[in-house]
């Protein structure tokens, strides 16, 4: 068998859905992230710090960890939240190309490379749900 | 003291700058926003791995979405890796929250100083005995490991208008070295592309544009590893990461322009070159 680029582009171009994956997260994330930055300029939420140095001792716009929270100051049109969210999307962009790798590998009937791949997954997992609760209540 | 809107505007246009270099040479970005941060912000450290890595996702996903589609990113080779990858940047994010709440954050800039002149050296002897023959170094030697992972392909060169095939050698080293780069993106909240590239030309003998791609590929979700500790631990602020997130995706989008149409010769110099500028900073960042 000929070796393809990338190993794929046979008949769904894996090499496509993966891009368009990637392209996608990242448009998204960043335009939440700008327009989070804009209304920031426009209209600093109240108590907003003046300097970086207040901005890091105050520890203000600490991430909210859970949804409700989330969306509680989404709906409040805090520009903070709206960056917060951007930055999930981003982080979870790489998540959904893994994810979208198991699919694809799959549809080649590649075994090996399914379990390689859903082994990444889970250690994307434990970092998520195991070690970071563990380090956020050990600071 | 830096006001917080100063701080956006400025953080914005370095982090393009980082963003271009980054891209234009394998590596995150992230290596150049962390002393950014510390050294013209007075950040502390743990913030500015947090803001960095986040941008480090954005950079790469952003320049690898083209590489892939392009057909020179080699999928199988990544996701291999990123086994290793992942795992290294499980344990290093763990490392470096305890180094850092212990007060000993110094002695991993140290080491990551050192390591960086050693690929400094390593990369430009390489380069040298390359000039003499005229061309990379690419292995076409089948061997059992990479036959039975699938670890090779093919792919056009644009500049030389050829196809260009490799054979991934010495797999074991590699995915060592893959391990460590990911301990070393997650300590230092880059992107540990330096390691990645040295793993893939050092020890696969991949094809340079191959190496760089793949490792921009892996970047992302070796980064998203360490970033979802970073971020469930509070060490991402969203004020702090905005303009760096922002910045980077800009300067890598205008780099991945750059890369797929040159010729590897001058980049390589040009890595090669940040490596020891960076190495300094790091050692520099460690001493008492």
């Amino acid at each position: 068998m000929k070796a393809e680029g990338g190993g794929g582009g046979r008949k769904t171009d894996m090499n496509a859905v993966i891009s368009d994956v990637l392209k996608y997260g990242v448009v998204v994330s960043t335009t939440l992230v700008v327009v989070g930055v804009a209304v920031l300029f426009l209209r600093a939420p109240q108590g907003f710090p003046a300097t970086v140095q207040q901005l890091v001792s105050s520890d203000y716009g600490r991430p909210a960890l859970d949804l409700s929270a989330l969306f509680g100051g989404l709906s409040t049109g805090n520009p903070l939240f709206v960056i917060q969210l951007g930055l999930i999307v981003l982080l979870a962009t790489p998540v959904a190309r893994v994810a979208a790798s198991i699919v694809m590998f799959a549809a080649e009937k590649d075994r090996l490379y399914v379990a390689i791949t859903v082994f990444v997954l889970l250690v994307l997992l434990v970092g998520l749900f195991v070690v970071g609760p563990i380090e956020a209540g050990a600071g | 003291m830096t006001g917080i809107f100063e701080y956006i505007v400025l953080m914005l246009l370095v982090s393009v700058v980082a963003g271009l270099v980054g891209a234009l040479v394998g590596v995150g970005g992230g290596i150049l926003v962390v002393p950014a941060l510390t050294l013209l912000f007075g950040v502390p450290i743990q913030y500015a791995i947090g803001a960095s890595i986040v941008s480090v996702i954005a950079t790469s996903s952003g320049s690898a979405s083209a590489y892939v589609r392009d057909h020179i990113t080699n999928l199988r080779i990544g996701m291999f890796l990123e086994v290793g990858s992942t795992v290294g940047a499980i344990v290093g994010a763990i490392t470096s929250i305890a180094l850092v709440r212990s007060g000993y954050s110094w002695a991993v800039f140290l080491t990551f100083g050192l390591l960086l002149m050693v690929s400094a050296y390593s990369s430009a002897v390489r380069i040298r005995d390359e000039r003499r023959k005229g061309f990379e170094i690419i292995n076409r030697t089948p061997n059992r490991i990479s036959e039975r992972l699938r670890l090779s392909g093919e792919y056009y060169d644009s500049a030389t208008k050829r196809s260009v095939e490799y054979i991934a050698d010495s797999v074991p080293p590699a995915f060592g070295v893959m391990f460590s780069a990911g301990v070393l993106s997650a300590l230092l909240g880059v992107g540990g592309g330096i390691l990645k590239v040295v793993g893939l030309d050092s020890f696969m003998k991949l094809p340079f544009k191959v190496s760089t791609t793949t490792s921009n590929f892996m970047i992302g979700v070796t980064a998203a590893a360490s970033t979802t500790i970073y971020y469930i631990g509070g060490f991402v602020n969203p004020v702090l990461a905005a303009p760096v997130a922002i910045g980077v995706v800009i300067g890598a989008y205008g780099g991945t322009k750059v890369l797929v149409r040159t010729k590897p010769g001058p980049l390589r110099w040009l890595f090669v070159a940040a490596l020891i500028v960076i190495g300094f900073e790091m050692l520099r960042q460690g001493l008492p």
